[in-house]
């Protein structure tokens, strides 16, 4: 697995297009934007963007930060599994002023801690500055 | 030559990019400082104050210009070093303007911070952090969006790209040296 982090608007989707060269190679890519449901994985590519989404959804499901993190981490288990690379992208909101809003805050909360999950799974973290990556964790296969 | 900038608010970015802006400056040429916020009140008179204040006494001696809008319209040589401070006012004065479209902000700012970097012999855009939080309204999402874009096209033309933190300049791109 594959974590691709940062903040918003910094270029991670055109980093992992290129990285992975997307335009030329056969993927599966699933946006948490535009679709709540996890897809039948296919494929030797698989993207999933907007995890932050993804634990948001799962928040709003189980209503505690809590509960979500232990839903993300099953599906996290299942996803590590899987014979085939995963990427995961997610938009680091953690470094902000506390919320107002008690929601977001319990948004915030299990985004971080599932972001940690992932980090922790991932053979490869790299958080992405304007276009530029800086690879905080790599293993070798 | 075009080296962006950035960092969190009081990261001490300013301070880094005049003295590379001091660094750079071609003996021939003079050094400019592009003042991009307006001026709205006793907070921002504060700020301004403190950066003059720095500018003066930095041994290096400062060519002021106010544009808070048309960053390519401010009148340069080839030698001439320019430090724009900063491109999210820049992007404030593009945005909130009446004459011009707001969509197209970002790359009216774009355009312009490139056309400067050819007809000046340094162009130094300072910006602040884009900040790491929970979207908040529309028009903050938006506003983050085309900052995001800006710093993104900027950074891939720039010939050094740094992240200030805490003072301390963290070179992203390219090789430079920022110590006296």
């Amino acid at each position: 697995m594959h974590f691709i982090t940062g903040g918003a608007f910094n270029g991670k989707k055109q980093w992992v297009k290129k990285f992975y060269n997307l335009d030329e190679t056969l993927h599966q890519w699933h946006s948490f934007y535009e679709e709540k449901q996890v897809p039948a994985l296919m494929g030797e590519i698989v993207v999933l963007e907007g995890i932050e989404r993804y634990v948001r959804i799962l928040l709003e499901k189980s209503g505690s930060a809590f509960e979500a993190r232990a839903l993300f981490k099953k599906e996290l288990e299942h996803w590590a599994k899987e014979d085939r690379t995963i990427v995961l992208i997610g938009t680091d909101m953690m470094k902000g002023i506390v919320p107002m809003n008690s929601f977001d805050r319990m948004w915030r909360d299990a985004a971080g801690w599932c972001f940690q999950n992932i980090a922790a799974a991932s053979h490869r973290v790299d958080t992405i500055w304007y276009g530029i990556a800086d690879t905080i964790k790599e293993e070798l296969e | 030559m075009l080296i962006f900038i950035s960092g969190g608010v009081r990261s001490g970015k300013s301070g880094v990019a005049e003295q590379l802006a001091a660094r750079f400056a071609h003996l021939e040429g003079r050094l400019v400082y592009a003042a991009c916020g307006s001026r709205t009140d006793a907070e921002m008179d504060e700020r301004i104050f403190y950066h003059r204040a720095r500018r003066e006494n930095s041994g290096h001696s400062w060519t002021t210009v106010e544009q808070s809008v048309d960053i390519a319209h401010i009148n340069v040589h080839p030698n001439d070093t320019v430090l724009i401070d900063c491109v999210t006012t820049l992007l404030a004065g593009e945005y909130f303007r009446e004459d011009k479209p707001a969509f197209e902000a970002g790359s009216r700012i774009v355009d312009g911070i490139l056309d400067l970097a050819k007809r000046a012999g340094t162009v130094i855009a300072v910006s602040n952090e884009l900040s790491f939080e929970t979207p908040s309204t529309e028009l903050t999402a938006d506003y983050m969006k085309t900052l995001g874009f800006i710093h993104q096209k900027i950074v891939k033309e720039s010939d050094a790209a740094i992240l200030v933190e805490h003072g301390i300049p963290v070179i992203k791109k390219g090789v430079v040296t920022c110590v006296e």
